[in-house]
C-alpha cells in the first residue's frame, strides 16, 4: 500500500513537471498567429491529446494494481486462517501430523536413552508376555 | 458426545461382567478381559505407542508397552476394553494407540474410550465414596490415586 502510494506521488509528480516546463516554454516563447492550421500543428495536438489519455490509463490501470494486490492480500489472509483453523481442530488431519510430530520430538531423547541404558534383551524378553495384575 | 452410562451404551451381558469387576478396588483390568475373552499381554512395543487391540483368532489381543509404568499398563489397557466394548465393529483391522489415546479413529470415538476407561478403572461409586469420606488436598489425590493404581493426572481429571 505504502509502495502505491509512493508510485502514484511520483506519477502526479511527473506531470506537474510536464505542464509546469510547457507554460514556461509558452510564455518564453509565445505562439504567433497564423493564416491556417499547419501540419506540425495538428500533429502537436494529436500527440498531447494521445499523451494525455495514455497518462489517464495508466493512472487507472496504476489504481486497479492497488485495488488488486489489496484483494488479493485479503483473500490469502482470509483462505490461510480457515485452512489452518479447521485443518488444526480436533479432527484436523493436520493436527495429527502435528502431534505425531511433536509425540517423536519428545520422545527422541527417551529412545537414545533406552538404546544406550536398557539391558540387553532376552529370547523371551524380546516376545510377548501374559499381563498379569 | 453421549450422556449415557457405559451399562447404557455397551451389550447387557458385557455390562454384567464390567459391573462385576467394578467392586473391587483396584480394578483387576487384566482380569476383567479375560473374563470379556481378550488375550492381555505386555509386548515391546516402540515408545510413541501405549498399545493396541487387534484381532486374534476368533477374538481380540491386546498389547501394552512394557516401557510404561503399571498405572499408565492399567489405563491403557481399559482403553482397549473400551474400544473392544464401544468399537469393535470399527477396529477389525487392530488399532493401535499412540501415547496421546490418538488412532485412526476420530477423535470422538478415542474421547468416547477414554471416557470409558476412566469409568472401568476408577468406578463412579467408588470414587464417590472416596470423596465423602475425605476432603480433597494434594495428599488425598495422591492416595486416590495409588489406591485406584492409576497416575495422579487420571485421578485429578477424573475428580475434575
Amino acid at each position: 500500500m505504502k509502495r502505491g502510494l509512493q508510485i502514484l506521488g511520483s506519477v502526479v509528480g511527473i506531470i506537474i513537471l510536464v505542464i509546469a516546463t510547457t507554460l514556461l516554454i509558452h510564455t518564453l516563447f509565445p505562439l504567433r498567429p497564423t493564416k491556417g492550421i499547419e501540419y506540425v500543428d495538428l500533429i502537436t495536438i494529436v500527440l498531447s491529446a494521445l499523451s494525455i489519455m495514455i497518462t489517464i490509463l495508466g493512472l487507472f490501470v496504476a489504481a486497479l494494481a492497488l485495488i488488486g494486490w489489496t484483494t488479493f492480500e485479503n483473500k490469502l489472509r482470509d483462505n490461510s486462517l480457515s485452512y489452518l483453523t479447521s485443518e488444526l481442530s480436533k479432527e484436523g488431519k493436520l493436527r495429527k501430523e502435528f502431534e505425531t510430530i511433536l509425540t517423536d520430538l519428545s520422545l527422541q531423547g527417551v529412545r537414545a536413552e533406552e538404546a544406550q541404558q536398557l539391558p540387553e534383551s532376552t529370547p523371551e524378553d524380546a516376545g510377548e508376555r501374559p499381563y498379569n495384575d | 458426545m453421549t450422556k449415557l452410562s457405559f451399562e447404557e451404551r455397551i451389550d447387557p451381558s458385557e455390562a454384567e461382567v464390567v459391573k462385576s469387576f467394578l467392586t473391587s478396588i483396584p480394578v483387576q483390568v487384566g482380569q476383567l478381559a479375560r473374563a470379556l475373552g481378550l488375550e492381555v499381554v505386555v509386548a515391546p512395543l516402540p515408545l510413541n505407542i501405549s498399545g493396541s487391540i487387534e484381532p486374534r483368532g476368533s477374538s481380540f489381543v491386546i498389547k501394552v508397552n512394557r516401557y510404561e509404568p503399571k498405572a499408565r499398563q492399567r489405563f491403557t489397557i481399559a482403553h482397549e476394553i473400551a474400544h473392544f466394548l464401544l468399537h469393535r465393529d470399527r477396529i477389525s483391522g487392530g488399532l493401535v494407540d499412540s501415547v496421546l489415546y490418538r488412532s485412526k479413529l476420530a477423535s470422538r470415538l478415542e474421547t468416547e474410550a477414554n471416557k470409558l476407561a476412566a469409568d472401568i478403572i476408577m468406578p463412579k461409586e467408588a470414587i464417590t465414596d472416596h470423596i465423602s469420606t475425605s476432603a480433597m488436598h494434594d495428599d488425598q489425590i495422591d492416595r486416590l490415586a495409588e489406591r485406584f493404581n492409576v497416575s495422579r493426572q487420571a485421578a485429578e481429571i477424573r475428580l475434575s
